[in-house]
């Protein structure tokens, strides 16, 4: 009974997405220097910081794109270096621009990278899945290419929940993205920590930061910088003050 | 998951318009080169088979004549069109295909096919082969440079990384998409090029031939998908593997085949046709002539053969001395024309054996070669042609200097022989060399294809594994 709740314990509080003083360097520059975070399930953690800060560098070295100089990142506790696959299929990404297949659409593209992550959705599950990212059935049958980006963004977050991943990585999922389209993301994303989901995002939109995050860090030059848990006791105001005074 | 990428490559290059437009241009000029030279093809058979019966009839119908006369006044012998001849041309365009047989003389072969043509001809014909083996590659590396390369640039690789997938999964996908794909493309062109044998009623020999020639255009076309996903995931970018692939293509389909043309005739090269008549002269006059009985060789073998035979006249021979004379010309004549050939064939062997070892440089020249031999339009076939009118033409005259020496006499140049006579001489006929026989020669060029094949392979696989995501 009690190895059963230490089991439930860890299951529920322990970390999905860590970072152990990871350094990444290119020649003498650290384009990430000496970060260390820890996201646990449930929990929302925004990266902000201006451009060149190191927070897309960050996400593809939890991605296992490029190579850490040194340190370790870690998903559900597996080294991202050591165990690529199976960190892969623990994790969902979503970039900035969702690069999909323009002749293919969205229903097909979704089905395509569901697919490639080893998962055989029925066409149902699929729209499902479009829906819950904000995509009307009708859309999902036409060409990606007629697609506006606030709609292949759609797309794309539906790849990332078929996936049915434990962990999301967003690289600026916002960027682009109309007011209304942004806030029903927020929404989604509410959801989706509410659900048990560790997210790690990085963004500059200060404002969907102070609505979403349960985290927040605030890097400049690869380093992070501050550090502060949304319990909803600031305003964004605050943190914009905050975040002009670290970067 | 194989399959699955492979679906996606399929539908993702039909979905393109770039490949209905080249697919249907290629198909259409394919029928085009099809029907022209079958077409062709078929009217020059009718031909040969209407001035081969003509031949034969000048020959029965020339009168009569000494048959030593009749030796002279000689015949045409034609080298036959072949099934598979509307398919591959090979060098038959080139090379003579009338061959005038006559005492004392081993002509050489006349009236190329080119030569009634305009000088565009030389740059090549439109045939089935033509379109095969130069343009479809081409077709195939324009469907293959942007497999990887657009993954990579669009930023759709990074998203496949990121759901797991292992780059060599997607290369094998690719190949597999891309095989299925040009497989499915080939067959209409393959059983197209078929229909020519259908209505030449050709026999079951060229059906196998042809179905050979097909397995070595798929390994082939292989080789050049698998250069294709190469070069796209060596290059990385689009623009990139575009120039890549087309400098690829010039290189191996046209750089390659000339500079191998130019290499062999510098390291064997052949003589001119003055140098080649001025050594056949020269050994022809050191043998017996039998028009000039004054020879010093003439004389000798005089000597002797009385000597043999006991006698002081030629009048005293039990045969007749001109016969044996025009006969033993005929045999002298022959050896020379026969080393002079066979130092030109030795020539032309080494060439081939340069083309051999420089197909290992380019799959272009290997099929080519190829399919020359299957369809038996290549040089081989021509001198084996070329041999097999020169042994008709000693075993004609023999059997015309047999019937002067054994049934006439000595100086009896006014006797002759008539229709019946010369009705019941050899005629001629030429068939390539079985399959069975060329089979074997085509295990080395089908393990250099088979090596193509792995290394251009084990190298896309390499490159794709290298992949950056960005």
């Amino acid at each position: 009974m009690i190895l059963r709740l230490i089991i439930a314990r860890n299951l529920t509080f322990g970390v999905m997405i860590e970072a152990q003083a990871l350094t990444k360097a290119y020649g003498g520059h650290k384009a990430v220097d000496n970060l260390n975070l820890k996201i646990a399930p449930g929990e929302l953690y925004c990266l902000l910081g201006a451009n060149g800060a190191g927070k897309t560098t960050t996400i593809n070295c939890f991605l296992g794109f490029l190579p850490v100089t040194s340190g370790r990142v870690l998903i559900d506790g597996l080294d991202v270096a050591e165990k690529p696959l199976e960190v892969k299929r623990r994790l969902a990404y979503l970039p900035e621009v969702v690069m999909l297949y323009p002749t293919l659409s969205g229903l097909e593209n979704l089905d395509y990278f569901s697919r490639l992550a080893g998962f055989r959705h029925r066409t149902a599950q699929l729209l499902e899945y479009l829906e819950r990212a904000g995509l009307p059935a009708a859309d999902a049958q036409r060409r990606l290419g007629d697609y506006s980006k606030g709609m292949r963004q759609k797309v794309g977050i539906a790849i990332a929940l078929a996936k049915e991943a434990k962990c999301l990585l967003l690289d600026e999922p916002t960027s682009g993205l109309d007011p209304g389209a942004s806030n029903d993301f927020s929404q989604l994303l509410r959801e989706l920590t509410a659900q048990g989901m560790a997210i790690l995002m990085a963004t500059h939109d200060i404002f969907r930061a102070k609505d979403v995050a349960t985290h927040i860090g605030i890097m400049r030059a690869g380093r992070l910088r501050e550090q502060l848990e949304n319990r909803g006791d600031f305003e964004a105001k605050e943190l914009e003050a905050l975040y002009l005074q670290t970067v | 998951m194989l399959l699955t990428i492979a679906r996606h490559t399929i539908r993702g290059t039909v979905r393109e318009g770039r490949f209905r437009v080249l697919s249907i241009a290629l198909l259409l000029l394919f029928l085009c080169a099809l029907y022209g030279t079958y077409d062709y093809y078929a009217s020059l058979r009718t031909q040969h088979a209407q001035a081969s019966e003509m031949a034969r009839g000048q020959w029965e119908n020339q009168g009569d004549k000494n048959p030593h006369s009749a030796a002279h006044y000689g015949t045409y012998v034609f080298k036959p069109i072949f099934p598979l001849a509307y398919f591959d041309r090979g060098v038959d365009s080139y090379t003579g295909n009338t061959l005038f047989l006559e005492a004392h003389r081993s002509n050489q072969a006349k009236y190329a096919l080119a030569q009634d043509q305009v000088a565009t001809t030389r740059l090549g014909v439109l045939t089935p082969a033509f379109v095969l083996t130069l343009l479809f590659p081409l077709f195939i590396l324009t469907l293959g440079f942007g497999v990887a390369a657009t993954e990579r640039q669009n930023g759709n690789l990074r998203m496949m990384l990121a759901q797991g997938l292992r780059p060599a999964t997607l290369f094998w996908g690719n190949v597999l998409g891309l095989w299925a794909l040009v497989l499915l493309l080939v067959l209409p062109f393959f059983i197209l090029g078929g229909l020519g044998l259908v209505f030449a009623g050709a026999p079951g020999d060229y059906w196998w031939r042809y179905l050979f020639i097909c397995l070595f255009y798929v390994l082939y076309f292989g080789c050049f998908i698998h250069l294709a996903l190469l070069i796209s995931a060596w290059a990385g970018r689009v623009n990139t593997a575009l120039v890549g692939v087309l400098s690829l293509w010039v290189l191996v389909c046209l750089v390659m085949p000339r500079f191998t043309v130019d290499a062999a005739r510098q390291l064997a090269p052949t003589p001119s046709w003055q140098q080649y008549q001025m050594a056949l002269q020269k050994d022809l006059k050191e043998g017996v002539d039998g028009h000039d009985p004054a020879s010093v060789y003439t004389q000798r073998l005089k000597e002797q053969t009385l000597a043999e035979h006991g006698v002081d006249s030629v009048h005293q021979l039990p045969f007749n001395w001109d016969g044996f004379i025009m006969q033993k010309g005929e045999e002298h004549e022959t050896l020379v024309y026969e080393k002079q050939r066979q130092k030109l064939a030795e020539i032309y062997k080494r060439q081939l054996s340069i083309h051999q070892i420089m197909g290992f440089t380019s799959p272009y020249l290997l099929l080519k070669g190829v399919s020359e031999r299957l369809a038996a339009t290549d040089v081989a076939t021509y001198f084996s042609f070329l041999s097999a009118a020169e042994k008709y033409r000693i075993q004609l005259v023999g059997e015309l200097n047999g019937d002067l020496r054994d049934n006439f006499k000595y100086g009896d140049w006014d006797g002759t022989r008539g229709q019946e006579f010369y009705s019941n001489n050899s005629t001629f006929s030429f068939s390539p060399r079985p399959l069975t026989e060329i089979l074997p020669e085509l295990l080395s060029p089908f393990l250099v294809l088979l090596g193509w094949l792995v290394v251009t392979g084990l190298g896309g696989l390499f490159f794709y594994q290298r992949l950056r995501p960005f």
